[in-house]
């Protein structure tokens, strides 16, 4: 039997399931992948090893991605009041040569993408610090891949794989019918539309490369659960150190941090609200303090500010 | 006692110092935290985070050892609950009771200086020894406002029998032989050497006040000089393997905090 050959109801009938089925099959697959990603044990960065103030970056890619560390780095600097955020500009403040010095490699090659006294779009600033230590980020990736927190490059094609091959194999078949039903000239292919967008809706939110791996993923999570307590001071209104409040950017977000909430707000520019939005003020979709699950954690307590959007 | 770790200086653990403690955990050679304050799965969660951080020791405060109606079954498991999650050094209690006839009395009281008390403090202890697995008992010396009628011997000697009884060891309250010689006009190192200094693990350092003529060891101030020198002598006398400063309301900066556990920790290094 050509399922090509199939009367319009006959193929709908035949196509959702033998979709459903493929997004199962797939998806069972792809848990699978997860779960064999495993690497041996780093004990720097595991579960029950507090991290340090500089390992702040390393968490804010392990938790998303390069964006979020080079936020960290921009929140480092606006702690140590090297950078100023007003009306979603950024601007430089004072002598480069006495305060990169007590700075980390990597917040000195970002400092290096500021000229003392000018201002930048926060955009910009994202841009050239992102330029900047690009290097920086690099490292940070490989070490985070090879402690076994973030996917492999061969991890990631596998995954990348898995996707193309399930949404091949369900996509490829509902376009070969509507160029079928196209050339036969019949038009009532309405459902059929239908139900390839929502097959490739389901291919890219069912099967998408995992941001961590497992181990990732319950490291992040130890980290939230554990600094409640430097989350919780600063949402009391203390303040800490720059260090500290790199730290809670980088576990958090940069929402977590009162002082760079501006800086996170620069980021996501506050749209008019909606009365049918229905988005949540966490939502995932870009926010400073987007971490996929890991939002919740972070932006409990009022503490979210800048998640707006 | 030749088991038991030399942890060093530290400081009593308060909700508000949760980030704090964590920050400073290469300074601080433990913290004591309060089981009786643990509240279900969560809180057992949050001590485990914050001993993976730093050492944990467990201080009981309502067991009641010296009730003569013996242990609340309930709070004895609590408390080998949050030992089993926390592991512990060591468990310490006080050498007081918290509950009379059933009803909770809302605060340490003293007991009469009597044969019968040290029997039932050794009771208690020896059954807490049984829950709790053999894990180390250390009981504190606490401060009494005024001693009871028909004593039939002194404090000291009062501490000495339950600990010769029990083979417990001594959690000394220095601040509270400190509040008690002043309260009853005696000198505080006369009263340390009739102590078996020798059973001595764990020493509490506080600051308190004087109100309507009686001194009180409140937990609301620095430790005052009298008690810092009480652990100068001490510490080459015994063999001290915590001191943990304590502080209850009136929160100081941590820094200042960390200022007296650096001091306390100096003490302990000088003599060793």
């Amino acid at each position: 039997m050509n399922p090509l050959d199939l009367t319009g109801p006959e193929f709908l009938g035949f196509y959702l399931p033998y979709g459903l089925c493929i997004l199962a099959l797939a998806w069972l697959v792809r848990a699978l992948l997860y779960r064999s990603m495993s690497s041996p044990p780093d004990e720097r960065r595991t579960p029950g090893t507090y991290p340090l103030e500089d390992d702040a970056y390393a968490i804010a890619f392990l938790r998303g991605g390069a964006p979020e560390a080079v936020r960290t780095v921009l929140g480092r600097l606006v702690g140590a009041e090297m950078l100023r955020v007003k009306d979603n500009q950024v601007r430089a403040l004072g002598d480069p040569q006495s305060q990169a010095a007590q700075l980390e490699p990597i917040e000195s090659t970002a400092w290096s993408a500021f000229t003392p006294g000018v201002s930048y779009r926060a955009v910009e600033a994202e841009q050239g610090v992102s330029g900047a230590i690009s290097t920086h980020l690099r490292e940070i990736e490989e070490e985070l891949a090879r402690q076994g927190l973030l996917p492999t490059h061969a991890w990631r094609s596998a995954f990348r794989a898995l996707s193309a091959l399930a949404g091949l194999a369900v996509l490829g078949l509902g376009l070969a019918k509507l160029l079928v039903a196209f050339s036969r000239g019949k038009s009532n292919v309405g459902f059929l539309i239908l139900l390839l967008i929502g097959f490739g809706i389901a291919v890219i939110r069912l099967l998408p490369v995992p941001r961590q791996t497992r181990a990732g993923r319950r490291y992040l999570d130890w980290l939230q659960e554990s600094h409640r307590g430097l989350f919780q001071m600063f949402t009391s209104g203390r303040r800490g150190g720059a260090g500290e409040m790199a730290l809670a950017a980088g576990i958090y977000g940069l929402a977590a941090v009162p002082d760079l909430i501006p800086l996170g707000a620069a980021f996501q520019p506050v749209r008019p609200v909606r009365g049918d939005s229905g988005s949540s003020s966490c939502g995932s979709g870009g926010s400073s303090c987007s971490s996929g699950s890991s939002c919740g954690g972070g932006c409990g307590g009022g503490g979210c500010g800048g998640c707006g959007g | 006692m030749a088991d038991l770790p030399f942890l060093g200086a530290g400081v009593s653990y308060r909700d508000a110092w949760r980030w704090e403690v964590i920050r400073h955990r290469d300074e601080l050679g433990a913290v004591e935290c309060i089981p009786d304050d643990v509240a279900g799965a969560a809180g057992l969660r949050e001590l485990v985070l914050i001993r993976q951080a730093v050492p944990v020791i467990l201080h009981g405060i309502g067991l009641s050892l010296g009730s003569a109606e013996g242990l609340d079954p309930e709070r004895v498991r609590h408390v080998a609950r949050v030992v089993e999650a926390v592991e512990p050094p060591w468990f310490s209690e006080h050498i007081a009771f918290t509950r009379a006839g059933g009803v909770e009395i809302g605060h340490l009281a003293p007991l009469p200086f009597t044969r019968e008390a040290v029997a039932a403090v050794a009771a208690n202890v020896r059954e807490l020894q049984a829950a709790l697995a053999g894990l180390p008992i250390l009981l504190e010396n606490i401060a009494y406002p005024f001693p009871l009628p028909g004593a039939e011997m002194t404090e000291a000697e009062l501490v000495g029998a339950i600990l010769e009884s029990t083979g417990a060891y001594l959690l000394l309250d220095l601040e509270n032989v400190h509040a008690n010689a002043l309260n009853h006009g005696y000198d505080p190192i006369d009263y340390l050497e009739t102590l078996p200094l020798e059973r001595v693990v764990e020493v509490h350092l506080a600051g308190g006040l004087w109100k309507e003529g009686q001194y009180l060891d409140t937990h609301t101030r620095s430790v005052p000089e009298e008690s810092w020198r009480l652990l100068e002598w001490l510490v080459p006398r015994s063999d001290v393997r915590a001191v943990i400063i304590e502080r209850d309301d009136d929160l100081p900066p941590f820094g200042d905090l960390l200022a007296e556990v650096r001091r306390a920790e100096g003490c302990l290094r000088v003599a060793s």
